[in-house]
């Protein structure tokens, strides 16, 4: 099942705030990770924990400073789309008798 | 009961070169950083690195004499030892320390798995033994990974170190303390440039030395390096876990390849293991590529801080990509003085 884009962006803020101690006032959507001066290291360790929980596949080499929390959800949304997909592709796929 | 043979860990030891360099001591000093940089980005507050003149094979010789002395000085039929830095690249280091601890003419033979070695030196020697091919095995994993870093590299400088850890495995039953229980390992070749020392060796040979430094010294992709080690050794872990049927709740003891404090945390988060059961020393020797996992184990049989016959789930990412995991119980070992 899909999700709409905000449950992600709650999630990356939830996430932000834990791991990091980033104030959630401060982390709205449009904000960048260079802005919260995550480095690089920590995009790729939100990367991989947002992969881990949501069991999809999120492209590290895709983080830098300069992506925003708001175009993260986004791929995590198109992500889990895809997944939907694949799920109802191979579900479609049974061999007729 | 044949079924039950097993390799059991019965010796721990460990060796440290002296020379202590903290975060802010020189060269460290005169990198773009700050201690506390270091600090809260690695939970690397100093490490050892040897003098000119101390090689791998030093340091081993040492580890290995402590860990044969705690495993009561059996007589050793195989010798292993797993490097990154060998004392040459021919021969292999084995022989020479097997023949320093007076191990005689024993097979001995080197294993290159970078920062995965020891669980790969303890899958060699748990088969040869479950195998029957030996009876008590000495791995060892030792590292001068000082002698490879480009101290002007900030991301290497800081976290390499060395040292040298040892364990002594003999035959025995499934059910003792120590006894080795399950072993995964696995690489991914197109991964080969995470970290890579780019010259000297046949594909670039240096025989001149006239490579740049940055090329004859080991080069990380730390965000690449960081993504792969969390997520192949959390894979690792969760499939050794299900193939001994151990909820992450029993595990008494997680140790992880103390590559970095937050790959460490991060695996540990994702596998779910108690805060209570993980157990690290990072922040006094640093990144001691393969020596790490029993450099750790020789603390804790030091501190007494692990039960015996307690679940024991070890795990290891390194360069190749490599890596591994042992699941074993923790062993009846008790501290040498």
């Amino acid at each position: 099942m899909s999700q709409p884009a905000q449950q992600p962006l709650d999630h990356i803020r939830t996430y932000l705030a834990s791991a990091f101690g980033l104030p959630e006032a401060e982390l709205i959507g449009d904000r960048t990770f260079e802005s919260l001066e995550l480095d690089s290291i920590a995009q790729v360790e939100m990367f991989v924990t947002l992969s881990d929980h949501y069991g999809i596949h999120l492209d590290d080499s895709l983080a830098s400073g300069e992506m925003t929390l708001r175009q993260t959800a986004e791929l995590i949304t198109e992500a889990l789309e895809g997944v939907d997909r694949q799920r109802q592709e191979s579900g479609s796929a049974v061999p007729q008798g | 009961m044949a079924s039950s043979l097993a390799s059991v860990v019965c010796g721990i030891g460990s060796f440290l070169p002296p020379r202590i360099v903290a975060n802010g001591d020189p060269p460290l000093s005169e990198l773009d950083t700050t201690a506390e940089w270091i600090r809260r980005r690695t939970g690397i507050e100093r490490r050892r690195w040897v003098d000119p003149g101390t090689s791998t094979g030093d340091l081993a010789v040492e580890a290995g004499r402590a860990a044969l002395r705690s495993a009561g000085d059996p007589v050793v039929d195989l010798v292993v030892l797993t490097t990154t830095t060998p004392d040459h690249h021919s021969p292999g280091t084995a022989p020479w320390v097997a023949a320093r601890l007076g191990l005689g003419t024993v097979p001995a033979f080197d294993i290159a798995a970078a920062c995965s070695g020891f669980t790969y030196g303890l899958a060699v020697g748990d088969a040869w033994i479950r195998s029957g091919s030996a009876d008590c095995v000495l791995v060892l994993a030792a590292e001068t990974l000082s002698t490879i870093t480009d101290p002007a590299d900030r991301m290497t400088a800081v976290v390499f170190a060395d040292g040298a850890g040892a364990a002594v495995l003999r035959s025995g039953g499934r059910d003792q303390p120590g006894a080795v229980q399950a072993v995964c390992l696995g690489s991914d070749g197109t991964q080969k440039d995470l970290a890579v020392v780019n010259a000297g060796g046949s594909r670039r040979p240096d025989p001149e030395g006239a490579a740049e430094l940055a090329d004859r010294c080991l080069q990380m992709r730390g965000p690449d390096m960081f993504a792969h080690a969390v997520r192949r050794m959390t894979e690792v872990s969760r499939l050794l876990l299900e193939r001994l049927e151990w909820p992450v709740d029993s595990v008494g003891a997680f140790i992880g390849h103390q590559a970095n404090q937050r790959i460490l945390d991060k695996v540990a988060d994702l596998v779910g293991v108690p805060a209570a059961s993980r157990f690290a020393n990072i922040r006094e020797v640093g990144n001691t590529s393969s020596a790490s996992i029993p450099l750790v184990m020789d603390d804790l049989v030091r501190t007494g801080a692990v039960r015996c016959g307690s679940r024991t789930l070890l795990t290891a990412f390194g360069g190749g990509a490599v890596w591994g995991a042992v699941g074993l119980t923790w062993p009846d070992i008790k501290p040498t003085p």
